[in-house]
């Protein structure tokens, strides 16, 4: 047994060694790339720029705004599966930073519910200030298992830009669909409404008030012709947005349904691909200027 | 409780450390091992317990009637009600709501219409195996094959043994009944190989299953969005995976009983390099296909009836095998296309006869040929119901072969696919080790362990699914 035990010491020791080998090049890798989930968490929670613009929202977020084209110090911190609440902690680091410098926030219109759940994103690894680290994320080695492929696949966009193009934390997806491909995107897709929850609309108008002085963009995305005419409870949807209007350091920009977007804007019904991304970002920052202005 | 998670690695090596901590004390440690495979067992749920208790206990108590028993009648009597009860819990959990959907579609057909009752009740977790588990001791007693043991605990931890109880394989009391009667002392060669074992199953589902499930899962999701490329992708992709989960599996299984003295059946012997159908099914789920010989093909007639009857017994055996697999069509098409395929090679072997081993380029293309075949069937298998089944089909079959990235990587990225591919070259490295990974020195034992850790910590997927064979 003392013979397999030592067998079993060398095996655990090389295991160790190979944990934090991994954890290592994940770091290497993600420190190189804007696009990366976990980058973006480190530097929402470790940046001191006062002045950063940043973008917060889901994945409609972080594919739909070019920060360069808004300006050279905004970044997009947009995550894939970010849900309600999760934007809600990331106004709560940003206000942490302080500064008065404006936050985008994307707006989905089906997305006002707070679950009871916690943050899920198993993105706060590398995040070690925002406190939610845990569990086995704890295990220096173990936090980054499973992480190499992502990794070096933002990486790789960050460089050769084959399907997806990185720009200050954007994800643009390069991607356009045929007519064929969007009969079967529009035959799958399901109706979604804005069922206002009291609770929920209550809390996000106190996180907008609480970011006061700085100015608050509430930016509602467009999509796809099909998604709007499955979508419910649009009027109650404006209803709301004029409420947010009301707080004086927000402006809504309700680009809900715009028709000036068309299918070969979008890569699905509700995001855009990168032609789509631009087009959009760039009414973004026309209506922000003459806010400002 | 999954052998792929962190809650497991925990449990085995408090269960290993306890186990030999009670030296050779042998009732101790089968007890022992009762305990721990009652508590893996009732991680899932708690109330499964009194099935798996109580198909233990009938099968023990039959067992006991048949051999003690003088009389014809009452072992007769003993045997059918045994039968009866297991394969009317099976039934029960497993395949109601399909007889009774089934039905209500066939009375339908006919005009009459007619609400079957569903059942809401989840299916427990490894029931079919550890059915068919029990089922051969006290077949193999009515057969005069084996003695019934006195042992209660013994027999409770045969049929639970938690390595291979939820996805086999299917042991045979033949074969691990008697190890538990004997005394176990450790051995470190049967260990370290055992070690293998269970990384070398990680490894094939932590990194190649579960890559490549991104694709598959993509690609049967929507596959009209792809072409046929990606849908011919998808199913050779499908058929690495499932085979990397399932043996993935039996081979942590294996291990891990290694660990603890025991020695399980091999249940998959490189199956795609097999020449023949009838290869095949000796190379893959060698336990449920010797279960099927066994218990109904023999009993059946086998090959001592005449052609006519050896086909209607291949027919029936891979109906049952495909039934045994999920309550749905497309098993049951997909256990069809392995009984029409096996009746292509027996008319093949009846009238050409057996082709000669030495020509290399014939063996090549009958790999190759069976490899083709049974991609396709699994198709049936992967498909989730018939509506996705012809979609799939149409895709696969449009000729539209020109692709674009998106279509090709099903529209998972460059990265997934190469990952994909990847992963596919280190199994097929892995082939280039001594069979059953039985390494003759300790360092290559080290040496490989390692390996496959490396490969499981730098490219794993960190929220692997539940292996595909749970579900049956």
């Amino acid at each position: 047994m003392g013979r397999f035990l030592r067998y079993i010491g060398v095996v655990f020791f090389c295991t160790i060694l190979l944990a934090l080998a991994n954890e290592w090049a994940c770091r290497w890798f993600i420190a190189q790339s804007t696009g990366n989930p976990i980058y973006k968490m480190q530097r929402l929670w470790q940046s001191d720029d006062k002045n950063e613009i940043a973008i917060v929202g889901s994945s409609r977020a972080q594919a739909n705004y070019v920060p360069s084209l808004i300006a050279t110090n905004c970044f997009n911190y947009g995550c894939d599966g970010l849900a309600y609440a999760e934007t809600l902690f990331h106004l709560t680091a940003l206000k942490a930073r302080g500064g008065n410098a404006p936050i985008v926030i994307n707006y989905d219109p089906w997305w006002i519910k707070i679950s009871k759940a916690d943050n899920y994103i198993a993105d706060y690894r590398l995040a070690p200030k925002s406190g939610r680290v845990k569990g086995v994320d704890a295990i220096p080695g173990m936090r980054f298992y499973g992480c190499l492929r992502k990794s070096v696949t933002d990486w790789l966009n960050a460089r050769a830009a084959v399907t997806k193009a990185i720009d200050n934390g954007a994800v643009l997806v390069k991607n356009s669909r045929s007519s064929s491909e969007w009969e079967v995107i529009n035959g799958k897709q399901k109706p979604y409404s804005f069922r206002r929850d009291e609770e929920s609309c209550a809390i996000f108008k106190e996180a907008l008030k609480g970011l006061a002085p700085r100015k608050i963009y509430v930016v509602v995305a467009p999509c796809s012709k099909r998604f709007m005419d499955l979508f419910e409870g649009r009027d109650a949807f404006e209803g709301f947005m004029r409420e947010l209007e009301v707080i004086p350091n927000v402006s809504a920009i309700n680009m809900f349904g715009d028709e000036r977007f068309t299918e070969a804007d979008f890569v699905d019904t509700t995001h855009l691909n990168i032609k789509g991304a631009y087009k959009f970002t760039s009414f973004v920052k026309d209506a922000i200027d003459k806010v400002v202005l | 409780m999954m052998f792929n998670s962190l809650a497991f690695a925990g449990f085995l090596v408090a269960v290993f450390a306890g186990y030999w901590l009670l030296g050779g004390w042998r009732r101790a440690q089968n007890l022992f091992l009762l305990v721990a495979s009652y508590v893996f067992y009732g991680w899932w749920d708690w109330r499964y317990l009194f099935l798996i208790a109580g198909c233990s206990a009938v099968n023990f108590i039959a067992g006991r009637i048949i051999y003690n028993s003088q009389k014809r009648w009452v072992r007769r009597l003993a045997l059918t009600a045994c039968c009866v009860a297991c394969i009317g819990a099976l039934c029960y959990f497993k395949y109601f709501n399909f007889f009774a959907e089934s039905f209500a579609a066939m009375l339908g057909c006919v005009g009459i219409k007619w609400n079957p009752l569903v059942l809401n009740v989840m299916l427990p977790v490894g029931i079919s195996f550890f059915t068919f588990q029990a089922l051969s001791y006290t077949i193999d007693i009515a057969l005069g094959k084996l003695k019934p043991t006195r042992d209660w605990v013994e027999f409770f931890v045969f049929i639970s043994f938690f390595p291979q109880l939820v996805a086999g394989p299917i042991e045979r009391a033949t074969n691990l009944l008697p190890q538990f009667q004997k005394s176990r002392t450790f051995d470190f060669d049967a260990a370290t190989h055992g070690v293998c074992l269970l990384v070398y199953g990680l490894f094939k589902k932590m990194v190649v299953a579960d890559t490549l499930a991104l694709y598959v899962d993509r690609a049967f999701l929507v596959p009209e969005l792809f072409s046929s490329v990606t849908c011919i992708i998808g199913a050779f992709f499908f058929s690495v995976q499932i085979y990397c989960d399932f043996s993935g599996y039996s081979d942590c299984a294996r291990g891990i009983a290694r660990l603890f003295g025991f020695k399980l059946m091999l249940n998959f012997d490189r199956p795609y390099l097999a020449s023949s159908f009838i290869d095949f099914w000796r190379r893959w789920h060698i336990s449920l296909s010797t279960w099927f010989k066994d218990y109904v093909y023999i009993p059946l007639g086998g090959n001592r009836k005449g052609f006519a009857v050896l086909i209607r017994n291949v027919w029936i055996v891979f109906l049952l095998s495909g039934l045994w697999h999920g309550a749905s069509w497309t098993f049951i098409i997909w256990g069809a296309l392995h009984a029409l395929y096996q009746t292509c090679d027996l008319l093949k072997r009846r009238y050409c006869g057996i082709p000669s081993a030495k020509n290399w380029w014939r063996n090549l293309c009958s790999v190759v040929g069976v490899n083709v075949c049974v991609v396709f069937a699994w198709i049936f298998f992967r498909a989730n119901d018939f509506a996705t089944l012809k979609k799939y089909l149409s895709v696969m079959f449009s000729g539209k072969f020109q692709t674009t990235m998106m279509a090709l990587c099903a529209a998972q990225g460059p990265m997934v696919f190469a990952a994909c591919v990847l992963a596919i070259v280190l199994l097929g490295a892995s082939y280039l080790c001594p069979r059953d990974m039985n390494f003759k020195t300790c360092r290559a034992r080290m040496l490989f362990s390692v390996l496959c850790i490396a490969a499981i910590m730098f490219l794993g997927m960190p929220s692997g699914g539940e292996f595909i064979y749970f579900q049956f």
